[in-house]
């Protein structure tokens, strides 16, 4: 609990010794055995995300109709093939890249707006009341309906996904972000900023931000299980990949009409996301722990 | 290390469980039908149930037109003709006709019969219900059924006579299709249809829950007796992998509509007897003709041989019959010359052809919609023609957003299909390839002037057998010009509990339950 | 309070008004011709124009939308372009449904996240802790309409214990609630897994807080401790999760009535959408959005009942 506090404390000062505090924090993290499980499935994907075509032997949309709906562990197939005879590893090896990459354009693109909004809201007392109002809007619209209305605008494909997600986790970003800016925004040395003439700018993104940092990490790694979760989801409603794209949600989705017959097909790719999302999941929730136990993050 | 062995044990478990679920016998039990032994020859069954992929709309024939609503009007109006098993028009509600010049229709009708809140079918019913369907202020989406019809007069109690603008031939099997039903005229005035639909069909009306329900009483006073269902619902079940298991737990009695994917597993179940008969629907891909660079004819020759029809039809599952011609094996108008009459699968030509030209260069759009087998057409087809040397991307959309860009023409390859409910050669190539209907129906945008004179003729010709030649040589002038390559004609299907016998489904993929009788 | 109350009902309003605003203008920017869903594939031009007409969607956006309001104003929220019913009606039905729905599943996931979290709190750092940690953490990671497939393929098709689908018996009934068990299990897991994590961390900071170790030192029984002195003021943070959640489980209904075939409102939000079916969407999204401010602010009444630390201005 002392030493929490310590950590807590050091990351609201100046940041004096960074360096440490950054040693202190992995040090936890390390020592917190289920994010450290999460870790190594998380390297493991980005490593499968990024060496793709060199551990599997199929094109993942290759179609062979004359070996389709294989069972798992079949000749060359080790999880089988699909209702086309696509190769089922090839297509989770290459979907984790899919994931990966809608959820961090999503969660960069959700962080850019939330920040931008948490800042100006936190910071401006004039905006603060328009801005929440916006946050508030946000936040009393159903999710999934949102990205459904958005994507019904823009059209079916990942990249609308990912913008549909992203506005779905501004409004969290922005109260975590303005909550940050609130508490430091009266303290001495930025008052003292204001004074010596620096701009509003410089003083919100060189010195406010930096101190809104830890939250904002934390948050981030939650959001990325939230956006892989949801582009499954929606890839599910049919809203999502375009095919033959390699998609796990699209692959749940095709695989559960043949549920009865090949139920791996349903099985391996709910496995992959549940595996993906429960790695975000505790790292987040162990980096967290390690930074400061008792912040605040919906 | 524990949590880890947990978390893995779960996921086998579950694993296990549902690896489990093909080799599972079902035992079914019947808890929506009850035992009890009618007095009657035939033996009533107390209650039977539908499961529907979606609600109806509403249940005025004259407001609707999607197959949710139809499958329940269908059982609660009738219309004057029907088209029979076979595909060839008989009376129903009418008795005979005769057309005395081409433009006129003289409709006699059966005697006696009753709408079921008492009033009598008569002349005056059918011209209100047309003229109710045909007036602009009505907004009924099938309108355009009556399109041609000038006047409607009353003879005498049974007898209507129909005066058409221009000679119309296919014009019993507009009076056939189930939007053309006869409603009462009393009861349209006193309330709404759309929720209390009154007929003079084999089923009466009970309630409608909408989004869950519809329940529906047999008709006592019915001119052929009243049907064995006493009480028939349609219940609706979004999940098509929950019906099955509805299906399988006997929680419902019968469904149709069975996708290819799911054949087996149905075929699979014990308690469940699958009909599958040849039908009216086809499925068909199309260039976009607005663009020359696709109506090129070179352009719709390699296309044609690039897409091997054979595989695709094997990937059905026994769903759907290959056949070249446009006009489908169970469509009035069909020959059976056609069937082999389109270009025929090539990849040797469809490279050389690509190559020649070089239509690999740039990338093409294939517009699909994400549902039914559009999406499974779409990874086949991709696939094929990026063997022969295409670039293809698959664009799929929501149906409500397919329907407006094919529409609008924004497209490059897209699939269509048209399910044919009046089963006649001229409705499926008026709305769907001549050029009056480019910018709706028409979603092609083929203009081709010597097919819209030969698809005019079929239209305004009496006589059925000079009908037939016309929608011939329509149909061989788009097998030689490649206008679109028919995929496959679907093949209608019904699954329906093994105690039961007597349902009657139709090429159109309708059906008839008042047959229905336990074994 | 009361300054409070009223203070929120005008942000209810204002955020109404946003809502409806941003839900007319996506779904007349989407792609989809209403028309064209009503008239069905073999409508001719003709048709289409006819009913466009009469559906009034060949008025210009602003007038569209301004009747719109207009009706609202006088407690009309007009007609399905579908159905030609009217919309509240089509809610009304289908609104207890939903509302069955995330109830059964907030009892669900009560019982399990309290449960869990109390056992993880209690025996801390135990494997008892760490197993339902790690189940909680999977509960928020597991796609819902996966769960929801795989519970029906074991439970009711394999081993037949539960039905398939629907919400057909009412309530307290057998048949009823077992129909229900399924449905809010899905629904309610993730949910569960939150509150589990809440009750754990919020118990285990109670636990050290002054007013406990005095409890201890004034020889309370340990039994009386946690009950009565811990868990009242750790359920504090536990009901904002509870209310926060509540609201998300009435709009997150959507996918677990689609997998288990429930008529409610969720489904036909989908169905809407998809039929471009303006008024119905509008409808239904307002009804959820106002759900969701209303519990969220009863959630902040019996906060200032329970802590009395907390006031509003």
């Amino acid at each position: 609990m002392a030493e929490t506090a310590t950590v807590a404390a050091a990351n609201v000062k100046k940041a004096p010794s960074k360096e440490k505090t950054y040693q202190v924090v992995a040090k936890r993290l390390l020592k917190n055995k289920l994010a450290v499980i999460g870790l190594i499935i998380i390297v493991l994907q980005i490593g499968m995300a990024i060496f793709a075509p060199l551990i599997t032997s199929y094109d993942p949309v290759k179609q062979n109709l004359d070996a389709s709906e294989l069972p798992v562990f079949s000749e060359g197939h080790w999880l089988g093939t699909d209702n086309y005879g696509r190769d089922v590893w090839s297509r989770i090896v290459f979907g984790a890249r899919i994931s990966l990459v809608v959820g961090i354009v999503a969660v960069t693109l959700g962080l850019l707006g939330g920040v931008t909004l948490g800042l100006l809201g936190g910071y401006y007392k004039k905006l603060d009341g328009v801005i929440m109002r916006i946050v508030d809007l946000l936040f009393s619209f159903p999710g999934i309906l949102l990205a459904m209305l958005i994507i019904a605008i823009l059209g079916t494909s990942l990249i609308n996904v990912a913008i549909a997600i992203s506005i779905w986790s501004i409004p969290s970003c922005a109260r975590i972000v303005r909550g940050s800016v609130l508490s430091i925004k009266e303290k001495e040395y930025i008052m003292a900023m204001k004074s010596l003439g620096a701009s509003d700018f410089r003083i919100m993104v060189k010195h406010i931000l930096p101190n809104a940092f830890a939250p904002i990490i934390v948050f981030a790694t939650m959001r990325m299980a939230t956006a892989i979760l949801s582009t499954a989801s929606l890839s599910y409603l049919g809203l999502g990949a375009q095919p033959p794209t390699p998609e796990w949600g699209a692959m749940i989705s095709q695989g559960q009409a043949f549920m009865w017959s090949s139920p791996h097909l349903t099985v391996v790719p709910g496995i992959a996301i549940m595996l993906t999302v429960f790695a975000f999941n505790v790292v987040g929730d162990g980096l967290r722990d390690a930074i400061d136990p008792n912040m605040d993050i919906q | 290390m524990k949590k880890n062995l947990l978390l893995l044990f779960t996921i086998i478990t579950a694993l296990l469980l549902a690896a489990c679920g093909g080799g599972s016998a079902s035992k079914s039990s019947n808890e929506g039908t009850d035992t009890n032994k009618g007095k009657e020859k035939k033996e009533a069954i107390e209650s039977f149930t539908y499961a529907s992929l979606t609600d109806a709309v509403g249940l005025s024939p004259i407001m609707t037109n999607d197959s949710a609503s139809s499958n329940v009007t269908e059982h609660v109006y009738e219309t004057l003709f029907k088209r029979n098993a076979d595909s060839k028009i008989e009376p129903l509600l009418a008795e005979s006709y005769e057309n005395p010049d081409e433009n006129t229709w003289v409709i006699k009708l059966k005697k006696g019969i009753k709408f079921h809140d008492g009033t009598d079918f008569n002349a005056e019913a059918v011209k209100y219900t047309f003229d109710k369907l045909r007036d602009p202020a009505t907004a009924a989406p099938r309108a355009s059924l009556m399109a041609p019809v000038d006047t409607i007069n009353v003879v005498d109690e049974n007898t209507v006579e129909i005066k058409t603008k221009y000679p119309y031939g296919p014009f019993l099997a507009a009076l056939s299709h189930s939007n053309a039903a006869i409603v009462s005229p009393t009861a349209d005035k006193k309330q709404d249809l759309m929720k209390e639909p009154v007929g003079t069909g084999p089923f009466k009306f009970v309630s409608w829950t909408p989004g869950d329900q519809v329940v529906l009483e047999s008709n006592p006073d019915y001119r052929d007796g009243a049907p064995a269902i006493k009480k028939l619902v349609f219940k609706v079940v979004p999940e098509v992998s929950t019906a099955i298991s509805m299906l399988q737990a006997g929680e419902v009695q019968f469904i149709d509509s069975i996708q290819a994917e799911q054949l087996s597993r149905v075929e699979a179940l014990k308690n469940v007897g699958v009909e599958k008969i040849q039908g009216t629907p086809q499925y068909f891909l199309t260039v976009n003709h607005s663009k020359p660079e696709f109506a090129n004819p070179e352009f719709k020759k390699a296309l044609a041989s690039a897409i091997n029809r054979d595989a695709i039809v094997k990937k059905l599952n026994g769903l759907g019959v290959r056949s070249d011609s446009v006009i489908g094996p169970k469509v009035f108008g069909h020959k059976d010359s056609a069937d082999k009459g389109g270009t025929s699968y090539n990849l040797e030509k469809a490279k050389e052809l690509v190559k020649k030209n070089g239509y690999g260069d740039k990338t093409i759009k294939l517009l699909a919609a994400n549902r039914g087998t559009y999406p499974l057409m779409a990874e086949l087809v991709q696939a094929q023609l990026t063997e022969a040397g295409f670039k293809v991307e698959i664009e799929s959309m929501e149906w409500a957003a397919f329907l407006d860009t094919a529409r609008a023409g924004k497209f490059d390859l897209t699939f269509l299909s048209w399910s044919n409910v009046t089963g006649d050669g001229s409705e499926l190539l008026y709305p769907n390839f001549h050029s009056a209907n480019v910018g709706s129906s028409n979603m092609t945008q083929l203009k081709d002037p010597e097919l819209d004179k030969l698809i005019e003729q079929s239209r305004t010709t009496t006589d059925q057998k000079v009908r037939e030649d016309y929608l011939n040589q329509a149909n061989e002038l788009m097998l030689k010009n490649d206008s679109v390559v028919i995929m496959y004609h679907g093949v209608v299907t019904a699954a329906l509990n093994n105690e039961f016998t007597g349902l009657e489904l139709y090429p159109t993929g309708k059906w008839d339950l008042s047959g229905v009788t336990r074994k | 309070m009361i300054s409070m109350i009223v203070r929120r009902f005008f942000q209810l309003i204002f955020l109404l008004f946003g809502i409806s605003f941003l839900v007319f203008s996506s779904m007349y920017l989407a792609p989809g011709d209403p028309a064209a869903m009503v008239g069905g594939p073999t409508a001719t031009a003709s048709d289409l124009e006819a009913i466009r007409d009469n559906l009034g969607l060949n008025d210009p956006f602003l007038v569209q939308y301004g009747s719109y309001l207009a009706n609202i104003a006088q407690g009309d929220f007009g007609f399905s372009y579908q159905t030609r019913q009217p919309v509240a009606e089509a809610i009304a039905v289908r609104f207890p449904n939903t509302l069955k729905l995330a109830v059964a599943s907030m009892i669900v996931a009560v019982i399990i996240g309290i449960f869990a979290g109390l056992i993880s709190a209690l025996r801390h750092n135990s494997w008892l802790d760490v197993t339902s940690t790690t189940f909680a953490l999977a509960g928020i990671s597991i796609p819902n309409f996966w769960l929801g497939a795989l519970l029906i393929l074991v439970f009711s098709v394999n081993l037949q214990w539960l039905p398939v689908a629907g919400l057909s018996n009412s309530w307290f009934t057998v048949e009823g609630m077992k129909e229900m068990i399924l449905p809010a299990i899905t629904l309610g897991t993730s949910s569960a897994a939150m509150i589990a994590r809440m009750v754990r961390s919020s118990m285990l900071e109670v636990v050290r807080a002054d007013f406990v170790r005095t409890a201890r030192a004034k020889g309370v029984k340990e039994r009386n401790v946690i009950w009565i002195h811990t868990l009242k003021n750790a359920m504090i943070p536990v009901i904002t999760v509870i209310g926060l959640n509540f609201g998300g489980l009435l709009g997150g209904t959507i996918i677990t009535e689609k997998v288990f075939a429930i008529n409610g409102v969720g489904r036909l939000m989908i169905d809407a959408i998809a039929a471009r079916d303006f008024p119905m969407v509008q409808g239904s999204v307002l009804l959820v959005a106002t759900l969701f401010v209303l519990v969220n602010l009863v959630v902040d009444i019996v906060y200032t009942y329970i802590d009395p630390r907390i006031k509003y201005q």
